[in-house]
């Protein structure tokens, strides 16, 4: 292959930085090699994640980047207890495709789970009267914060502080709803954090099942010093909204930069792709199925076409009902022959 | 990429020429390294996420020039800032509907915004301008070596490969005193075949050069051409409206010998 620029495989995970739940994984040294075409612009890369544990997927995603640095902060399960992660990653220079791959072990830190208390004990109760997210029951108090979203495979999570209580014990149940259930009626998934005194306690992070807007309620259960406390349904600061990145980053091959009479261009099948539509300009060319010599084809004929810039896109759809269509799009050039006679003063 | 490795053998089996296969380890100007040495000898300024705030060069139009072209309609500007003033406009096509080419000069990255700009040269009326536009507006960059001189005052037209060495030479035949043909920093934008029209021979090559003063009658007002001739007696001369003529052998062999993006130096 001449005139290269391909992905190094110089990329290593470098440092991993813990915290109950998560991992941050900090890649260094992208280099691109080779040169030639495309050889002289910022690389710009896309890398492919998958990290597990054990030999459970906690994300599968991409994410486009440029530089020679990366860092992914991924949500672990926190039932886990995980003490080593393995990631497998590739990264791709989408100047022209050219990619490599790597995988590696990291050690971290164990994360018990449930969550135990990230603050100290809070002062004594100071519970504005207005406070939406305050659930106030004798002098024991909940106020609610949740995080606001989340993608590439990410989590959300929500935050309790218990406060005006006697030495609380117990736990807070985190449960979660979707947006538009107004009445908190349908229970999506549910969490728990020990209770251990008055204080600041975070959610384990929850992956919802699909994308989409969410709400939150904490429920303290009480002990007996304490009175059970709950925040309220609708509550606008107890909303997360999430959305899967695209499980699969799609590569649209032999698009070239000019055509004259036709043009052929593919996805390369996977086991993931479920279907492949293709469009032109806007307009739905055909969807494959099943694929032929392990590609989703099309073949356009390009003299049928305006001269000038076109642009083919192909729609991927996957088998993973979680992740979304994926879609990538080239441009191309449509001229006429070389055989004419020029404009040229002479 | 691949058009450039069909092109790079074609030239291969010819023996000669310049342009992509002129790239050679160690080659000054930007840095070029050789299309076929092996990666572990590669260097290349670029390969690298430029610094924020850096300029980098990437054609000096004798060793190696870049060109690319356009991925979108993008508006060019005066300096490498979506704010400031527009001297033209990128398109995809040429007067002869062949795909346009832009040379690219420099590449910086802007420090506030993160976006790298390429600074092109524009081939349009008046000749000369430049201006600036996001790396994202253009397609790859191709890589050619060496340059085409055109002397008027000799006559004579000379390709250089990457290394400075003459691999054609010929009498030319150029505009006449009242339609001189211009002179500046040019480059090739078209290659043309079976042209259908004898008065430009069997082949014709499209520059990024402008005839003046401006010729209403062609489309763009007159692009500065390099083609053969039904007139050979006139060669050397100055017969045409601003175009370079030479013998129809000469131009069989320069067609299959220069590059789309070659420099071409009008002295």
């Amino acid at each position: 292959m001449l005139a290269i620029f391909a992905a190094s495989a110089q990329a290593h995970t470098a440092t991993a930085t813990t915290t109950c739940g998560s991992v941050t994984i900090d890649w260094s040294l992208f280099a691109a090699t080779g040169n030639g075409n495309g050889g002289l612009n910022t690389p710009q890369w896309t890398i492919t994640l998958q990290p597990t544990v054990g030999s459970t997927v906690v994300m599968h995603g991409t994410a486009s980047f440029a530089g020679s640095t990366y860092s992914q902060t991924i949500a672990i399960p926190s039932s886990n207890g995980v003490a080593t992660m393995s990631t497998w990653w590739s990264a791709a220079q989408t100047r022209d495709g050219n990619s490599n791959s790597a995988s590696s072990t990291l050690t971290i830190a164990n994360c018990p789970a449930p969550v135990p208390p990230v603050t100290p004990p809070a002062p004594p109760p100071v519970v504005p009267s207005s406070a939406a997210h305050a659930n106030v029951l004798g002098t024991l108090a909940l106020s609610t914060t949740a995080s606001s979203s989340a993608t590439l495979g990410g989590a959300i999570r929500d935050t309790a502080v218990l406060s005006g209580g006697s030495s609380p014990t117990g736990k807070i149940t985190f449960s979660l709803y979707a947006a538009s259930d107004t009445t908190c009626s349908t229970v999506l998934d549910a969490v728990t954090a020990v209770v251990n005194g008055d204080g600041s306690y975070v959610s384990p992070a929850v992956t919802p099942a699909s994308s989409g807007s969410y709400q939150w309620v904490a429920t303290y259960g009480g002990d007996v010093n304490n009175p059970s406390v709950s925040a309220s349904c609708n509550n606008p600061a107890e909303r997360s909204t999430f959305a899967y990145a695209l499980c699969i980053g799609p590569l649209l091959r032999g698009v070239t930069q000019t055509a004259t009479n036709s043009l052929s261009a593919y996805v390369p099948a996977t086991s993931e792709i479920k279907d492949v539509t293709f469009y032109l300009d806007g307009r739905k060319l055909e969807t494959e199925t099943k694929p032929s010599h392990q590609r989703f084809s099309v073949v356009i004929d390009v003299r049928t076409l305006s001269l000038g810039v076109h642009r083919l896109r192909a729609e991927v759809t996957t088998r993973d009902s979680r992740c979304p269509a994926a879609s990538v799009g080239e441009t191309f050039i449509h001229t006429k022959s070389d055989s004419l006679s020029p404009t040229f003063t002479g | 990429m691949l058009r450039l490795e069909i092109h790079v053998a074609r030239l291969l089996s010819v023996g000669l020429g310049i342009g992509a296969l002129a790239l050679g380890p160690g080659a000054g100007g930007a840095g070029a390294a050789g299309t076929s040495a092996p990666p572990s000898a590669q260097a290349v300024p670029g390969g690298v996420a430029l610094a924020d705030g850096s300029t980098i060069s990437l054609s000096n139009f004798r060793t190696i020039s870049r060109w690319a072209h356009a991925n979108m309609a993008s508006v060019v500007r005066r300096t490498p800032s979506s704010r400031a003033q527009a001297v033209g406009r990128l398109h995809f096509l040429t007067e002869d509907d062949q795909a346009e080419v832009y040379m690219a000069l420099r590449e910086t990255r802007v420090a506030q915004t993160g976006v790298t700009w390429i600074d092109v040269s524009l081939p349009q009326r008046p000749n000369g301008v430049t201006g600036w536009v996001p790396a994202s507006a253009l397609g790859p960059l191709h890589v050619v070596g060496g340059r085409l001189v055109v002397s008027r005052s000799k006559l004579r037209a000379t390709l250089y490969n990457q290394a400075g060495a003459v691999i054609w030479s010929a009498r030319v035949g150029i505009g006449r005193p009242s339609l001189p043909t211009p002179s500046g920093e040019f480059y090739v934008r078209e290659k043309l075949r079976a042209l259908g029209s004898p008065e430009y021979g069997p082949y014709a090559i499209g520059t990024s050069a402008y005839a003046a003063p401006e010729l209403s009658e062609w489309p763009g007002g007159g692009v500065v051409g390099i083609h053969g001739t039904d007139q050979p007696q006139l060669i050397p001369g100055d017969p045409s409206h601003g175009c370079v003529r030479v013998q129809n052998a000469d131009i069989t062999r320069l067609w299959h010998l220069i590059a789309i993006g070659t420099p071409i130096d009008i002295t």
